[in-house]
């Protein structure tokens, strides 16, 4: 695995990051999987491709994370104002997104931004200075990615401590308890959908200003990837303190960008196979600090 | 002071599961007063308090709380002057979040400053100095998740929680009786000591016939939904248990009630 390769798989493990961070509040914190995550991370991405067109790669940003935020909204509402199961609510709201993705972007399935100002782009001069074996542009690409992420860790773990912040955790903790704090726990689940997606959308908004590409089909199966980020982070290290789960969720999608990247080298490897091959490594690097724990455990009591 | 006025609750009304839990029940509390509720199981002392607080539907009846007629308020407005103590330790606290963040929790009640830290270091000296009332030592434990602690400090925490910033109305429903006899005790004096100090006006459920005689000034035994027997203050201090049983057997004739 060459540099320039280890770059780009923390590149893109960060953008995935910001969306796990996003994902961890709503499985973690309020503990209901929102599958609304597909089409918020395509929302973030078409805004943000549209913007980058017409050489706005901030704005595109911003309101790539506000109707994130908008989408988690509706799905917060169908889910506590129309009662409607978490799961079903998401996946009506994922659904819709799908229309409106394209209306965002004209109905083009995909757009090419080479030409376009993308936040990264005032770095492409350095492409020619080599760093590390690499070269500076992706060495800042990543610094940026990465300052973005730790000012959203360190803005979420502050968020989780304000009254409202404990509100929201404490409804998934221990959602009678709140309503008997005289909290409104509908309103607190709203306001965390809306974070989830914003952040979503957000790691969308960034991904296809990294790739300088759009794609409609960007969001598929990043719910999945979210989770399997918080998992396999969880499974290697012990989350204590608010912040580090951020951080442990930034973390495993880095990891699994990784195993990703791994799987797609593999010699002869058909396309089509790579999937079930994540899917595994996965599987295995959330079992294998388990089964550690079960032998570790079960020769403890041998002696 | 609190007024309940006919209060009617039917659970699964017009189907053959047909339950009248609170069949025109009438109460009347002045400020300050500590009420004791016993009774069988069945006979709806837990829907009272649940329509108390605005959890079950009430088919009739109004209740009216310092002037408020608070009878079709959403139970959150309501969580706000009303503090609950449940039975179950596991009801009244968030377990993964630490004493400090619970009892932040409870007390921006009303108050919320959205934004603001609710563990900061003022807070964190008030939350101490409260939880030092308590004697358990809870005070220095401030970061302590609420799953690690015991039933009895899991409850003692929550009383904390639902009488630090006085409430209009204390309810208690047997929030001793998942305890063991020693703990119990504790809290139930505990109990006593928050409610006589803050002058708290309270409901206090009990299965126990002897802390209902012991402790508080009123005291009410229900039965099928309606108040069967009441003691007024000075007749609550002549009582004794076997005048109770007596007094209960003879009205109804049901044995297995306090067994
Ligand atoms: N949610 C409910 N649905 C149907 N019936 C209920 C419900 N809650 C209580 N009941 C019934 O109402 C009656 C009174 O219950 P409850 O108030 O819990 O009694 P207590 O607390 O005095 O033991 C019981 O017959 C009980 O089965
Ligand atoms: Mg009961």
């Amino acid at each position: 695995m060459s540099v320039g390769l280890i770059f780009t798989c923390i590149q893109i493990g960060l953008c995935f990051g910001i969306m796990a961070m996003g994902i961890h509040i709503s499985f973690r914190t309020l503990g209901v999987p929102d599958l609304t995550i597909d089409g918020s991370f395509t929302l973030g991405a078409a805004t943000s491709a549209i913007f980058c067109l017409y050489n706005l790669p901030i704005l595109g940003l911003i309101l790539g994370m506000i109707f994130g935020a908008l989408a988690g909204i509706v799905t917060g509402i169908l889910h506590t104002k129309l009662k409607i199961q978490a799961v079903l609510a998401g996946i009506l709201t994922m659904t819709g997104l799908y229309s409106i993705n394209f209306w965002i972007t004209k109905r083009r399935p995909s757009i090419t931004l080479y030409q376009n100002k993308t936040i990264f782009s005032f770095l492409s001069n350095l492409k020619k200075v080599d760093f590390l074996g690499s070269n500076l542009k992706e060495a800042l690409t990543l610094l940026i990615l990465l300052i973005i992420a730790i000012i959203i860790i360190i803005l979420l773990d502050r968020f989780f401590r304000t009254n409202i912040g404990l509100a929201i955790r404490a409804t998934g903790d221990n959602e009678e308890m709140v309503n008997a704090s005289s909290i409104n726990t509908d309103s607190m689940k709203i306001i965390a959908f809306a974070m989830s997606n914003a952040l979503v959308s957000l790691g969308g908004s960034l991904y296809v200003q990294l790739q300088s590409n759009y794609d409609n089909s960007y969001g598929n199966g990043m719910m999945v990837i979210g989770v399997a980020a918080i998992i396999i982070g969880e499974a290697l290290f012990r989350k204590r303190k608010l912040a580090k789960a951020y951080i442990i969720s930034v973390v495993g999608a880095i990891i699994y960008e990784f195993i990703f990247m791994l799987a797609l080298l593999i010699d002869n490897v058909n396309p089509i196979d790579i999937k079930i091959i994540t899917a595994i490594i996965i599987v295995l690097s959330v079992c294998l600090p388990m089964l550690y724990k079960k032998i570790k455990k079960g020769s403890k009591k041998d002696a | 002071m609190l007024e309940i006025k006919d209060l009617k609750v039917i659970f699964e009304q017009n189907t053959v599961n047909e339950k009248i839990a609170l069949d025109g029940l009438n109460l009347k509390l002045e400020d300050g007063d500590f009420l004791t509720v016993i009774g069988s199981n069945g006979s709806g002392k837990t829907t009272l308090l649940n329509a108390i607080l605005g959890l079950v539907e009430k088919q009739a009846g109004t209740i009216i709380l310092d002037d408020e007629d608070i009878t079709k308020k959403p139970s959150h407005k309501i969580a706000k002057d009303v503090g609950v103590v449940f039975q179950n330790p596991l009801r009244g606290t968030a377990p993964n979040m630490s004493i400090e963040e619970n009892l932040a929790l409870s007390s921006a009640k009303g108050k919320f400053g959205v934004f603001s830290n609710g563990t900061s270091k003022k807070n964190k000296q008030k939350f101490r100095e409260a939880l030092s009332t308590l004697n358990l030592d809870l005070e220095n434990r401030l970061e302590t998740n609420v799953a690690l602690l015991s039933g009895g400090q899991r409850q003692a925490l929550t009383l904390l929680m639902a009488t630090n910033e006085k409430p209009k109305l204390l309810l208690l429903d047997e929030h001793t009786a998942a305890l063991d006899p020693k703990t119990a005790a504790n809290i139930l004096s505990l109990t006593d000591k928050i409610v006589k100090e803050k002058k708290i006006t309270t409901i206090m459920i009990t299965h126990n016939v002897k802390d209902a005689i012991t402790y508080g000034n009123k005291l009410v035994l229900l039965n099928e939904g309606k108040i069967k027997l009441y003691f007024d203050k000075e007749e609550k201090e002549k009582l004794t248990v076997e005048k109770i049983l007596s007094l209960y057997n003879y009205n109804l004739s049901d044995t297995q009630i306090f067994n």
